[in-house]
C-alpha cells in the first residue's frame, strides 16, 4: 500500500493517455452535416467572411459550416500539411494553386468535375458565367480541383486632391505618365528643405515587379516551367523603372506602412491590391479614386488570392456540403456581396451588374475600370517550385534591387539563379 | 582582454568594502546604466500605450503623454491634434477631437497637459477575446506546474537515487533531447497529437509538458547531494522509498523545487510555437498566441499593440515582484546545483 | 509480502521500482519528445511533400543540402548569433555580478530590475522592440538624433556592420565577405541579451557569493592587488558557474526561432534573409507549402549534431579548466 502514490499517478496518466483517443470527426448528429472550413481570413476580412458563413447556415439547415481562421497564409498552409500528414485534414479550406497542385499529388484533393456537371452543379450558361481563365486556373490536366473564392487584383490608388493640385484630372496610362505624375507630385512642401510628399509609395513584394514585367512583355517563367525567365532585358527594364519610381519619386516602407501614408495625404498615388479598400475605409479625408495599372508595351495584371479545395479524405455527406458551400459562396449574388465588402474580385460576370457592386462602383470611383482588368488578366506559375521560388524573387530580386544593394540586372540575375536552384532540386 | 581594461581600477574582490570613492561612483554609474537600459523598454511600453493614435506618429516623440488644448473662451478648452507645425511663422495647424474641424493658431495658444488614456487599454482588450485567453492560460498553467512537480520528483528521486541498469546513459538520453530545437519534432508531435484526438484540446497544451527534463535534471543534481547514509538509515527504519521522498527529499529540496515551479510557470505562460500549431479557435487559444495574432491584426496601431503588450505581461510581473527574493534564492541554488 | 520486503531491504528490487517512478515522465517523454524527434530524423531519408511521403531517397537530402547556399548562409547566420549573443551576454552579466557583490546598498533593487525582462515574454518583448526599432518613429532613432548621429534602419538594414562602419568612415570600397552580421541580426542579438542576461547575473552572483572569504583574506594578506585577486582567485573559482552559463546559453542561442519568427520581416528571416537562422529556415522549408520536410529533417540532424559536438567540445576542452 505504501507504493500506491507512485502507481496512482501511473495510472492515472496512462487513463488520460487513453481515454483522449476518439474525440471530434466531425460526422453526421441528427442529419446535420458539420465541415471545418479552414481559412486565413483575419481582421476586417475574417468577420465578413464569418457573416457569410452564418448566413448560409441559417439558410441552410441540415449543413453546419464551422469557419476556423488560420489568421495569415503561412500559418494555413503549415496546418494543411500537417492535418494531411496526420490524416485528419478539414473537409473545406482555403489554398493557393500550388498547394491544391501538391495535394492532388497526395491524393488528398477531391476532384470537382462529377459535382460541377451532376444534378446540384452549373449549368453551361453559368460555367460561361465565370469570369474568364479562372475556372481553367483551377484545372489541372483537364480536372478542377478547387473553385475561386478570394481573388484580387492590384490598382492604382489615387489622391485627386493631390494630383488636382498638379492640374492632373485623370489617372495615369502608361508608364511613362506614372513616372512623371510621380514626378510632380514628389516635393517639399513646408520648405524645410527636406521632401515631405511623394508620388508613390510602396513595400518590398515580388507583386508589383511581376505586374511590371508582364506589362513589359516579360515571363516570369520559361514556357515549360523550368527555369526562370524574368532576368530578361523586359525584366531588368521593369525592375529599373520599379526602382527609379519608389526610390526617386517614391519611398519604400515596411509592411503596410506605405498604405498609412497615402491614407495621411502625404503621398499622390500608391499600387494596392483591391482588398486594401477594406482596410482604408473611413481612414481618408481626401477625394479617392482608383484606376487601373498604367500599361507599357502591353496591358497587364495578376490575379492574386486563393481558392477553396475539398479533401478526398472527408466523408460523402461532408464533401456534398462542402460543395454545397462553395456552389453558394460563388453564387452571383453572394460573390457580388463579398466582393462589394471586402474588396475582393467578383468571380462571376452576371455579378458585375448586380445591384451590391453598381453601388460599390458608385461609392469608389474607377473601381469598375479596375475589375476590368480581369478581361486581359494573368496567373502566376502553379508549380510549387515556384511557390518557393517566389521568395528568392522577392528577397534576392526585388529587396536588393529596392534597397539599391544590388543594381536591378544583377539582382535579377542572383534571384534566377536561386530560382533555377529550386526548380531543379523539386526534381526529388 | 577588454575585461581587464574596463574593469582595472576597480575593486573587484568580493567579500571587502571598497573604499575609494571614485571607484564607489564607478559601480553605482555602472549598475545605473544597466537599470536605465532595463527599464526604458517597459517605460516607452507603457508610455506609448497612453497615448493618442496621432500623439505616437509624432517626432521627436514625448516621454509621457500629452494632450494639447487650446481656449475655447470662458475658461473651457478644446482638445486638438496637432496636424503640423511650422516654426518659422511660429504657427501651428490643429484639429479639433471632437469635432474634427482645423484651424491655424500661435504657438503660444496651445497649451500641453499630461493626458494619459487609459480608454486604450479597454480597446485594445475589447478587439480580441482576452479574457478567454487569459483563462485558458492561466488554466494551462496551473495543470502544467501541478503535472511538473509530480512527473520530475518522481523521475529525479530514480536517477539520483535507485540503481539500474543502464540509468546513466538513460539520463544522458534524456538530457540530449534538450538539444533538439522544438521546430524539429513538431509536425510529428501534431500527427500524434490528431492520433489522440488532442488538437484544439488544452490535453493538447498540457499533458505534452507535464514531463520537463531540465526540471528533472536539476533535482536529481540535489537529490544527489541528500548523503546516502540519511536514505539507509531512513530504509532501515522501515521507511518506504516512497516515504523516504515525500517526507524527507521534498522538505528539503524545497528551493530546488519553487525553481522548478518559476521555470514551469514562466515557460508556459510564454510558451508560443507550440499552442500556435496545436491550437485553431480561440477557446482554447492561449494568450500570447492570441496576443501575436492581434498585434498581426493591427498593423500599425503601437498605441493598441502596447496596451495589449502591458496586460499580457503584467500578471508575471506582479507576481514577480511579490515573490521576487523567494524567486531569485531558488534560481541561485538551482543554478549551483548544475 | 515477506520476501518482497527482503528483497527491498537488500536493495536488489531497484530496478523495477526505478520503472513505476520513471514511467510518468518517461510516457510522455518517449511519447512526445523521443518517438517524434526519431521520426523526423527518420524522415530524412524520404522525400516528404505537403504531408506525405513521396518516397525513399537516401541521402539525397543530405546531398542537396551541402549544395545548398540558403543552407550554408543561414548557419553563418546562426553563428554571428550565437558569437554575438553568448560571449557579450556572458561578459556582461559577470561585470554586473561583480559590481553588484560590491556589499553596495539596495543590491535587491538592481537585481529584481535586472531580473524583469526574464519573467516577460518573447511575443510582447517583440512588439516593445520593433517599435523601439522602428526606423522613422522609434526611441533609438531619437535618441542618436539627440547625440547628434542619423537615423538607422535597425530591423530592416540587411547591410553589414563592418561594411557599415566602413561607409561610415568614408571608404568606398569593403570587400563583401567581411561585411558581417547586418545591423538587423545586431538588433536582434540586442534584444536576446537583454532578455537573457537578468537570468545570468543571478547565477553568477549565486557563484560569487559562494566564494568563501579566507581565500580572499590570504590574497590580501599576500598583497595582492584587486586585478590579481579577480584572476587568481574569483575567477578560477567561479570557473563551474561560468561553464554552466556558457554552455546554457550556447545551447539556448542554437536554437533561436521565435524572436526571429516574431520581430523580422515581413517576410521572416529579412531584410534580404540577412537573420535566416538555421531553425527557421528548417521549419521554412519543412513547413511551408513548397517545402519538403525530408530535407527539413535533414537540416535538422545535422543541426543537432553541431550542437551535441559543440556541447561536448565544451565539455572535454574547456571543463578540464574548471576548478571544482
Amino acid at each position: 500500500m505504501r507504493r500506491f502514490p507512485a502507481i496512482a499517478t501511473v495510472v492515472a496518466t496512462v487513463a488520460v493517455l487513453v481515454t483522449g483517443c476518439g474525440g471530434d470527426d466531425g460526422a453526421t448528429t441528427d442529419g446535420v452535416t458539420s465541415v471545418q472550413f479552414w481559412h486565413a481570413m483575419g481582421g476586417p476580412l475574417g468577420d465578413r467572411l464569418d457573416e457569410l458563413v452564418d448566413e448560409f447556415n441559417e439558410t441552410h439547415q441540415d449543413i453546419v459550416i464551422e469557419s476556423v481562421s488560420m489568421g495569415r497564409y503561412q500559418a494555413l498552409s503549415q496546418k494543411i500539411m500537417a492535418a494531411v500528414a496526420a490524416g485528419e485534414p478539414p473537409a473545406l479550406a482555403q489554398a493557393y494553386e500550388a498547394w491544391t497542385g501538391e495535394l492532388i499529388e497526395n491524393g488528398s484533393a477531391e476532384p470537382l468535375d462529377e459535382y460541377m456537371a451532376g444534378p446540384g452543379g452549373f449549368s453551361p450558361e453559368e460555367i460561361a458565367d465565370f469570369v474568364p481563365g479562372m475556372i481553367e486556373n483551377n484545372t489541372w490536366d483537364g480536372t478542377v480541383y478547387s473553385f475561386p473564392f478570394n481573388k484580387s487584383v492590384r490598382a492604382l490608388y489615387l489622391n485627386k486632391d493631390l494630383l488636382a493640385e498638379e492640374g492632373l484630372d485623370a489617372a495615369p496610362v502608361d508608364w511613362d505618365e506614372y513616372m512623371s505624375y510621380a514626378a510632380l507630385l514628389t516635393k517639399d512642401r513646408d520648405g524645410d528643405g527636406r521632401k515631405d510628399q511623394w508620388g508613390t509609395a510602396g513595400q518590398i513584394s515580388a507583386w508589383m515587379f511581376e505586374n511590371l514585367l508582364i506589362q513589359n512583355g516579360g515571363k516570369i517563367l520559361s514556357d515549360d516551367g523550368t527555369t526562370a525567365a524574368f532576368a530578361s532585358s523586359e525584366g531588368v527594364e521593369a525592375a529599373e523603372f520599379m526602382v527609379r519610381l519608389l526610390t526617386e519619386y517614391g519611398k519604400v516602407t515596411s509592411g503596410y506602412e506605405y498604405q498609412n501614408d497615402f491614407q495621411a495625404g502625404k503621398v499622390g498615388m500608391i499600387e494596392g491590391s483591391t482588398v486594401s479598400l477594406s482596410f482604408m475605409e473611413g481612414k481618408y479625408t481626401f477625394d479617392m479614386a482608383v484606376a487601373p495599372l498604367p500599361r507599357n508595351k502591353e496591358r497587364g495584371c495578376f490575379v492574386a488570392g486563393t481558392n477553396v479545395v475539398i479533401f478526398a479524405d472527408a466523408t460523402p455527406a461532408q464533401k456534398r456540403a462542402a460543395w454545397e458551400f462553395i456552389k453558394w459562396f460563388v453564387s452571383p449574388d453572394v460573390t457580388a456581396r463579398w466582393a462589394a465588402k471586402t474588396g475582393y474580385a467578383p468571380v462571376r460576370l452576371s455579378a458585375m451588374e448586380s445591384e451590391a457592386m453598381t453601388r460599390r462602383f458608385e461609392e469608389i470611383e474607377g473601381l469598375d475600370e479596375v475589375y476590368r482588368q480581369l478581361e486581359f488578366a494573368s496567373y502566376e506559375p502553379r508549380s510549387a517550385a515556384w511557390y518557393a521560388g517566389r521568395k528568392h524573387l522577392e528577397e534576392t530580386g526585388v529587396e536588393s534591387a529596392l534597397r539599391l544593394h544590388r543594381s536591378p540586372a544583377e539582382a535579377l540575375t542572383k534571384a534566377a539563379e536561386a530560382v533555377n536552384a529550386e526548380l531543379r532540386s523539386s526534381g526529388y | 582582454m577588454e575585461s581587464t581594461a574596463t574593469l582595472k581600477d576597480r575593486d573587484l574582490n568580493a567579500g571587502f568594502r571598497l573604499r575609494r570613492g571614485a571607484g564607489r561612483f564607478g559601480v553605482y554609474a555602472g549598475l545605473w546604466v544597466g537599470i536605465i537600459v532595463m527599464i526604458v523598454p517597459f517605460f516607452w511600453m507603457m508610455s506609448t500605450s497612453l497615448k493618442s493614435p496621432i500623439e505616437i506618429l509624432e517626432f521627436p516623440p514625448t516621454w509621457i503623454p500629452t494632450g494639447h488644448y487650446v481656449s475655447a473662451g470662458e475658461g473651457t478648452w478644446d482638445e486638438v491634434y496637432v496636424v503640423s507645425r511650422d516654426e518659422r511663422a511660429g504657427s501651428v495647424t490643429v484639429r479639433r477631437v471632437e469635432s474634427g474641424a482645423e484651424s491655424v493658431v500661435a504657438e503660444d495658444q496651445v497649451k500641453d497637459r499630461i493626458r494619459l488614456r487609459f480608454g486604450n487599454y479597454i480597446e485594445a482588450w475589447n478587439q480580441a477575446p482576452f479574457a478567454r485567453y487569459y483563462f485558458n492560460t492561466i488554466f494551462v498553467t496551473l495543470f502544467v506546474v501541478a503535472g511538473v512537480l509530480v512527473t520530475s520528483s518522481l523521475a529525479a528521486y530514480a536517477f539520483a537515487r535507485m540503481k539500474f541498469r543502464g540509468r546513466d546513459n538513460l539520463f544522458v538520453v534524456f538530457l540530449s533531447m534538450m538539444m533538439v530545437p522544438q521546430p524539429v519534432y513538431i509536425v510529428p508531435s501534431y500527427i500524434i497529437l490528431v492520433k489522440l484526438g488532442w488538437v484544439n484540446t488544452y490535453q493538447a497544451l498540457i499533458i505534452p509538458w507535464i514531463a520537463h527534463i531540465f526540471s528533472i535534471f536539476l533535482l536529481r543534481q540535489h537529490f544527489k547531494t541528500i548523503p546516502n547514509d540519511l536514505y539507509d538509515a531512513a530504509i532501515i527504519d522501515g521507511c518506504s522509498r516512497f516515504a523516504f521522498l515525500w517526507r524527507i527529499m521534498l522538505p528539503l529540496s524545497k528551493a530546488v523545487l519553487v525553481a522548478v515551479v518559476i521555470f514551469t510557470i514562466v515557460g508556459t505562460w510564454n510558451s508560443f510555437l507550440w499552442p500556435l500549431v496545436m491550437t485553431n479557435t480561440p477557446d482554447v487559444r492561449p494568450l500570447q498566441v492570441g496576443l501575436a495574432r492581434f498585434s498581426q491584426e493591427q498593423g500599425t496601431n503601437h498605441e493598441l499593440m502596447m496596451a495589449a503588450a502591458a496586460f499580457s505581461i503584467a500578471p508575471l510581473i506582479v507576481a514577480y515582484f511579490f515573490a521576487q527574493k523567494q524567486i531569485i534564492q531558488s534560481l541561485a541554488t538551482s543554478g549551483m546545483k548544475s | 509480502m515477506t520476501w518482497l520486503g527482503n528483497l527491498k531491504r537488500k536493495k536488489i528490487m531497484d530496478p523495477l521500482t526505478a520503472v513505476l517512478y520513471l514511467v510518468p515522465a518517461g510516457v510522455i517523454v518517449v511519447v512526445f519528445r523521443m518517438i517524434p524527434i526519431g521520426s523526423a530524423f527518420i524522415l530524412s531519408f524520404f522525400d516528404v511533400k505537403m504531408g506525405r511521403i513521396r518516397g525513399f531517397v537516401g541521402l539525397a537530402q543530405y546531398a542537396r543540402l551541402f549544395q545548398d547556399p540558403t543552407f550554408w548562409s543561414s548557419l553563418g547566420t546562426t553563428a554571428y548569433y550565437v558569437v554575438g549573443v553568448v560571449p557579450l551576454s556572458l561578459f556582461l552579466s559577470l561585470l554586473a555580478a561583480v559590481l553588484l557583490n560590491q556589499k553596495i546598498r539596495g543590491l535587491g533593487f538592481y537585481r529584481t530590475v535586472y531580473f524583469l525582462p526574464v519573467v516577460t515574454s518573447l511575443v510582447a518583448v517583440s512588439m516593445v522592440w520593433k517599435w523601439i526599432f522602428h526606423p522613422r518613429l522609434g526611441l533609438l532613432n531619437y535618441f542618436l538624433g539627440f547625440l547628434g548621429g542619423g537615423s538607422l534602419q535597425w530591423l530592416e538594414e540587411p547591410r553589414g556592420i563592418f561594411e557599415m562602419a566602413a561607409g561610415a568612415m568614408g571608404w568606398s570600397w569593403w570587400p563583401a565577405g567581411l561585411a558581417g552580421p547586418s545591423l538587423a541580426l545586431i538588433a536582434v542579438i540586442v534584444v536576446a541579451i537583454w532578455r537573457g542576461i537578468g537570468y545570468n547575473i543571478v547565477i553568477f552572483l549565486a557563484g560569487l557569493q559562494n566564494i568563501p572569504d579566507q581565500y580572499y583574506e590570504a590574497a590580501r594578506i599576500d598583497g595582492a592587488n584587486p586585478r590579481q585577486v579577480f584572476w587568481r582567485v574569483t575567477w578560477p573559482l567561479l570557473s563551474p558557474t561560468t561553464f554552466y552559463v556558457l554552455l546554457s546559453t550556447t545551447i539556448v542561442s542554437f536554437q533561436v526561432f521565435t524572436q526571429i519568427y516574431l520581430m523580422t520581416g515581413p517576410p521572416v528571416g529579412g531584410p534580404m534573409g540577412t537573420t535566416k537562422v538555421i531553425v527557421y529556415y528548417l521549419f521554412e522549408k519543412g513547413f511551408d507549402a513548397g517545402g519538403n520536410m525530408g530535407y527539413a529533417s535533414a537540416v535538422a540532424l545535422v543541426l543537432f549534431l553541431i550542437i551535441l559536438s559543440l556541447t561536448l567540445f565544451q565539455r572535454r576542452v574547456v571543463e578540464r579548466r574548471v576548478y571544482y
